[in-house]
């Protein structure tokens, strides 16, 4: 078997591992560092279930190889810290942003890359920046209405 | 679906990356992924080896000068939407970059990758074609410049041998005075395009690209002639035929088509049209 | 709105529990089960639709016990057979694993156990099938022509006919100045929770116990299943129904996987799991629609609705699947086509036909957005005939307030609600006049118009076992489980038989509690999923779990308050009667016990507390005592926009009223009318498994299955009646479906009205752009379209 060692930092600590060249970035988060919270909805790049950020941008970790990410920082949804993140959970929660929770991890990493752009957005631009999610649950509105009032929040904190 | 085993390799340079092509059986490169991984996942292809490039340097860069910009092979889509790379084309560049995908997607894939990709209903290949962009193909048998328009010879089909790897991608200067259009007309937002009409006016002469119609991206001559002949604006039914003539579509993909383009043209001409902005 | 008297009680927005785990990625999904020595799964699935298999052999260099095929399995477990007392119901048996036919491309035919998923895959890569392909049945013609046998010892393809009239149709259509006739196709629909289905399996040799992990909504069915499919004692088995992210109805029958898993497991040393990938999600779990409606309908001059004639066709796939068998869509179709109508003729005949795709299941609103499709079209272009505006039509015909209890001509007892004032508030919600308006308003030349729809329905939830068994189930499900026990720190632990998954029920259960305790909802734990751990129930679905284990809760709380009062009637030393549940705490005249101190003294101290009886715990099983069920009832309004040159329709506004009853939480109501409506917008707009000829499904992942995304959704409107149903415990009725049912309804009138000059009628969902603009150019020829009145 065709086998890698992969040196990383995942939500900010030094990790290593040596697995099958094969495996995704997903799959390397989650069986071999436990982080469970990167769901995989379709493994074809469209559901963003398992977005997480890589070197700071978002990424889909389903459609790229744990190999690819040599040397690079991940932070996934069990690492997201800091009052952008904070601001953010509390809207999913206040809003309705979620139901059964799968979507919401990968909702809350590209949410997190919109707050800190701290660019109002309009509903429909709101939309068109989320369109790379899918929620089957919600319907979409109070995930839209959370990301905006955590944009909003994020502004307002810094005038 | 997990993808089947490969090995996998991962050159700093480019010449690394040339021996591994040359000497290795079954290889396959790996640009942004955003393409082959959802294929690898399916084990729609089982390649035996796998040649990163991503960490190559050398394919990060771009040059710039008067004639154009030369985009390293992984520049991602990303790159170009921010405009952390300039733009020779006033504005489309950026602006089609925008419409791929969506952003996690266009944070990973490169515009090389797209291209080596040849799906005709993506937008690099038809920008590019429009543009009359070219690709730098290096292998260990020599270099090559190959016209984007040559490049791409059907679906998932390119010019390029399989020793080849893209290194660059130049893309010539808008020429003064042409305004272009562009209209993807998709599903959803993030899906590829159900047709994609790029348009370019200048005094006296209008290039009209389509893709999505073919399995490459087609220069609409035909309908480029009726347009010439015509005085003030044509019918769309007359649009759709000389556009039928021109792809052989017919029935509602050819109706589509022609609203694209309809609208394209609207757009490059600065006249106001529903639901899409002008750009100069 | 009722304003809660509790704070954490009933009607109040009390934030969900389950968010804070979700929101910090420490949900605990199947997938992210740790078990040692777990081992993973693959199947090798059919890729053809039809065919005879011969052989199945696997890799030489296979290790012994890695695959197995049919052979192996058969001896351990039987295959699921679906039975149903519907007259001349042909049962079709739903084989573990193909034997010797297949019969839908996703079929299960072996499957690979490995250390990793990807390896299991590789062996399944190296397993080798022999199947001669035959015809394929595929579409309704294939089917009714019997163009092939998908079960070869039957005469046609054919599960069951069912029928019936009620008045005389006949008549009605002599008395009618108006008769049409319509045809309506809702193509098949994938269900698609996010989250694939999954299972997991561990034989514990020491305790003799078989665990069997699912993402499952009826726990407790699933482990009688897989008791009685292996063949062995119902106690030697738990079911646990972890973290789910969606089922929707696709997580809600017995599945091959299910018992295969479980049967394999008790062979194996080591725990075994399957997840389910995207592409099996598409072919392997059930799927929904795929009706054909024929409807003739009658109406006087003024508007009266006279008769209606129903042809009713559902292509079911292959097999039955346990328990809702292949009719379930056909006779719940049939049933809701009166609609919120006062109608007193009206006939139908279905026929559920058996074809060589995926088995269907229920999918929530199951059949009904089908049949609202089809009814209120018709209402829409009799109206049109007639020169009524649409929503009067309505108006003129809805069951009134004082009609209720109503017995609808299909025999469903409507119990209560003001229908119409439904369409009344949902016209003026979305500011009715003004679009006309500015529908009015648009230049002919424009090459757009504007159009308004309505979706009215009312819809049977949470019913009992006399609904069920009315439908031909072998299995009528009519009762839930609630287990409330006190603890001695005074908290609460609910444990219940029904499974959340997305309902938010760790948080409205919680609220029955507080109801009756006023506590806190953190002070309640909520259990379920767990056969184990909870008292036996029968699952989330149907939207009965907030009306039957809300019931089932608030029984048990009641009968537990009682003993608390008791408890605290001593302690205090005054009479029960003047005591109150409070913050917390037992209150009396002048002295108070928290429930904490309370607890402590009866379960350490029984001595200090003489003449009560022990245990501070209670079971309660909740039947409704009418069985016929509570109606919720809605109308949608939407206006689009629809390009005539794309035919693109996009959604101007939205708004829908609805009543179900008493509102337990505002958020998660309006969290699941909003989610339903985004899912019957994809029903309208998008979604569509399409197969070919040959019967080779081609939109099988998310790339050509298109799912409505944030854009697809607009803001929704929404504004409640609140009418309590009189048959259940605080007059709540199911708020889980009604979303997803009238939107292709609504959608579709509003592009019909849109394109009312151009005579192009819609007629088939999904509407996408390409079968609009089809039916515009339809209408331009004349004499190729319309089934004419
Ligand atoms: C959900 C989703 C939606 C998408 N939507 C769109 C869309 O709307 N429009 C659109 O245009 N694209 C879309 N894409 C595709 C995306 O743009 C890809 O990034 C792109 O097509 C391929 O680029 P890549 O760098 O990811 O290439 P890869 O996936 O790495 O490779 C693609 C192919 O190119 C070859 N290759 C890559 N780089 C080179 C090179 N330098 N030299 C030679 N061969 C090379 C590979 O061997 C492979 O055969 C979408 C993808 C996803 C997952
Ligand atoms: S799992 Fe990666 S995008 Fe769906
Ligand atoms: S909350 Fe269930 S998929 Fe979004």
């Amino acid at each position: 078997m065709s086998e890698i060692t992969v040196e990383l930092t995942v939500n900010r600590r030094a990790r290593t591992a040596t697995v099958p060249a094969r495996t995704t970035l997903a799959d390397l988060l989650r069986d071999s560092f436990g982080l469970t919270g990167t769901h995989l909805g379709c493994e074809q790049g469209v559901c963003g279930a398992c977005t997480v950020l890589l070197d700071e941008l978002p990424v889909r970790a389903c459609l790229t190889l744990a190999a690819s990410c040599q040397g690079s920082e991940v932070v996934t949804i069990e690492g997201l810290d800091g009052p952008d993140a904070e601001r953010i959970r509390a809207a999913f929660s206040r809003e309705g942003a979620l139901q059964c929770g799968f979507c919401t991890p990968g909702m809350v990493l590209s949410c997190y890359e919109l707050a800190r752009r701290r660019q109002v957005l309009t509903r429909d631009e709101a939309c068109m920046a989320m369109s790379g999610n899918i929620c089957r649950c919600t319907g979409y509105n109070g995930i839209i209405r959370a990301v905006r009032s955590a944009i909003a929040e994020g502004i307002e904190s810094e005038s | 679906m997990k993808p089947a085993e490969f090995a996998y390799h991962r050159p700093d340079s480019v010449e690394e990356a040339l021996g591994l092509l040359g000497e290795l059986e079954e290889a396959k490169v790996l640009g942004g992924g955003q393409s082959l991984l959802p294929i690898l996942n399916m084990r729609l292809a089982a390649p035996a080896h796998l040649i990163d490039i991503t960490g190559i340097r050398a394919l990060r860069r771009f040059e710039e000068d008067d004639s154009g910009v030369r985009y390293g092979a992984v520049t991602t889509h990303m790159m170009i939407e921010d405009g952390l790379v300039p733009d020779p084309a006033r504005g489309l560049l950026p602006h089609a970059a925008a419409g791929i995908g969506y952003r996690a997607v266009r944070n990973r894939g490169t515009i090389a990758g797209s291209l080596a990709h040849s799906d005709s209903s993506a937008e690099w290949p038809t920008v590019l074609s429009a543009l009359d962009a070219a690709v730098h193909v290096r292998s260990n048998r020599g270099d090559r410049r190959i016209p984007v328009r040559e490049l791409l010879l059907g679906f998932f089909t390119t010019a390029l041998a399989e020793d080849e790897l893209i290194t660059a991608v130049e893309v010539p200067r808008l020429r003064e005075g042409t305004r272009w259009g562009m209209v993807k007309m998709a599903r959803k937002p993030g899906e590829f395009a159900e047709s994609l009409a790029i348009t370019l006016v200048r005094p006296g002469e209008t290039e009209i690209w389509l893709g999505a119609a073919r399995d490459v991206p087609v220069r609409l001559a035909e309908t480029e002639t009726v347009l010439a002949g015509s005085i003030g604006p044509i019918a769309l039914e007359q649009l759709a035929e000389a556009i039928g003539a021109d792809t052989g579509s017919s029935g509602y993909e050819r109706q589509r088509h022609a609203v694209a383009v309809r609208r394209a043209l609207e757009t490059a001409r600065g006249e106001t049209v529903r639901g899409a902005e002008v750009h100069v | 709105m009722r304003s809660a008297h509790r704070r954490h009680g009933i009607g109040a927005r009390v934030p969900r529990r389950e968010d804070a785990r979700h929101l910090s990625g420490n949900g605990s999904f199947l997938a992210d089960l740790r078990l040692p020595g777990l081992r993973e799964v693959a199947f090798l699935r059919s890729e053809v639709p039809h065919g005879r298999l011969s052989a199945v052999r696997p890799p030489a260099d296979a290790e012994p016990g890695s695959v197995w095929t049919a052979t192996e399995l058969a001896p351990l477990a039987q295959p699921l057979t679906a039975t149903s007392t519907l007259d001349g119901f042909r049962e079709a048996p739903l084989p573990n694993l193909a034997m010797d036919k297949v019969r839908y491309v996703g079929e299960p035919i072996a499957l690979a156990i490995a250390p990793s998923r990807a390896e299991a895959e590789d062996l399944v890569a190296g397993i080798a099938v022999d199947i001669e392909p035959l015809t394929a049945v595929v579409d309704f013609s294939d089917a009714l022509e019997a163009k092939a046998l998908v079960h070869e010892d039957w005469p046609d393809n054919v599960f069951a006919t069912t029928g019936g009239a009620v008045g005389d149709v006949d008549a009605a259509a002599r008395a009618a100045a108006v008769s049409i006739t319509r045809e309506y196709t809702m193509h098949r629909q994938a269900v698609v929770p996010l989250e694939p289905r999954g299972v997991a399996a561990h034989y514990d040799r020491s305790a003799d116990q078989l665990t069997v992990w699912s993402s499952t909504q009826t726990p407790h069915m699933i482990r009688d299943m897989i008791a009685l499919q292996l063949g062995i004692e119902g106690r030697r088995v738990r079911v646990i129904a972890p973290d789910m992210g969606g089922g929707f109805g696709a997580k809600c029958s017995v599945y091959p996987e299910e018992i295969t898993l479980a049967a394999i497991a008790m062979r194996c040393e080591y725990p075994i799991r399957w997840i389910e990938d995207r592409w099996e999600g598409m072919v392997a779990s059930t799927q929904a629609r795929d009706h054909h409606y024929r409807i003739t309908a009658h109406a006087a001059a003024d508007g009266e609705l006279l008769g209606v004639d129903a042809e009713i066709l559902v292509n079911s796939g292959a097999y039955s699947v346990h328990p809702w068998t292949a009719t379930m869509d056909a006779t719940m179709s049939s049933a809701m086509i009166p609609g919120p109508y006062r109608l007193a003729d009206y006939r139908f005949r279905t026929r559920s036909l058996a074809s060589n795709k995926t088995p269907s299941g229920p999918y929530r609103g199951v059949a009904r957005p089908g049949a609202c499709f089809a009814i209120e079209r018709t209402i829409d272009d009799l109206a049109h005939e007639l020169g009524i505006e649409p929503k009067d039509m309505r108006l003129r015909n809805m069951v009134a307030p004082a009609q209720m209890p109503y017995r609808s001509v299909a025999g469903k007892v409507y119990d209560s609600g003001d229908y119409a004032e439904a369409v009344r508030r949902v016209a003026e919600l979305i500011g009715h006049e003004q679009w006309r308006e500015r529908q009015l308003a648009i230049p002919r030349a424009a090459r757009h118009r504007i159009g308004i729809g309505y979706g009215s329905f009312t819809e049977q939830t949470a019913h009992g076992c006399i609904e069920w068994a009315s439908r031909g189930l072998a299995i009528t499900i009519g009762t839930e489980s609630a287990r409330l026990a006190m603890d001695s720190t005074g908290t609460f632990t609910l444990a219940v038989g029904i499974k959340s998954h997305g309902q938010s029920s760790e948080t409205t259960l919680a609220q029955v509690v507080s109801e009756v305790f006023d506590v806190d909802v953190e002070r309640v734990t909520v259990v379920h999923g767990d056969t184990d751990r909870t008292p036996r129930g029968d699952g989330t679905f149907a939207s009965r779990s907030m009306v039957m284990a809300g019931g089932a809760t608030f029984g048990a709380a009641r009968r537990l308050a009682d003993k608390v009062l008791e408890i605290g009637s001593v302690l205090l030393g005054e009479p029960a009667g003047e005591l109150e549940l409070r913050d917390g705490a037992v209150h009396g005249r002048t002295n108070s016990i928290g429930f904490a101190r309370l607890a402590k003294e009866f379960l350490f101290t029984p001595d200090h507390v003489p003449g009560v009886a022990p245990g501070l715990e209670v079971t309660h099983y909740y039947r409704p005592e009418v069985q016929t069920g509570a109606f919720t009832y809605a109308t949608h309004a939407v206006v689009v926009d629809v390009d005539l040159d794309t035919g693109d329709v996009r959604l101007l506004d939205y708004g829908i009223v609805e009543d179900c009853g008493t509102v337990v939480n505002p958020q998660v109501v309006d969290g699941q009318i909003i989610g339903g409506i985004a899912q019957g917008i994809g029903t309208a707009l998008l979604e569509e498994l399409e197969y070919d000829p040959e019967g080779q499904p081609k939109s099988t992942s998310f790339l050509d299955y298109l799912l409505p995304g944030a854009c697809e959704v607009p803001e929704i409107k929404i504004g409640h009646l609140e009418t309590p149903s009189p048959n259940t415990v605080f007059g709540m009725k199911g708020a889980g479906e009604g979303g997803a049912i009238a939107p292709p309804a609504a959608i579709g009138n509003a592009i019909t009205d849109a394109l009312r000059e151009t005579g192009a009628s819609i007629s088939e969902t999904p509407m996408t752009p390409r079968r609009v603009w089809a039916s515009m150019q339809a209408a331009a020829e004349p004499r190729t379209v319309g089934v004419a009145g």
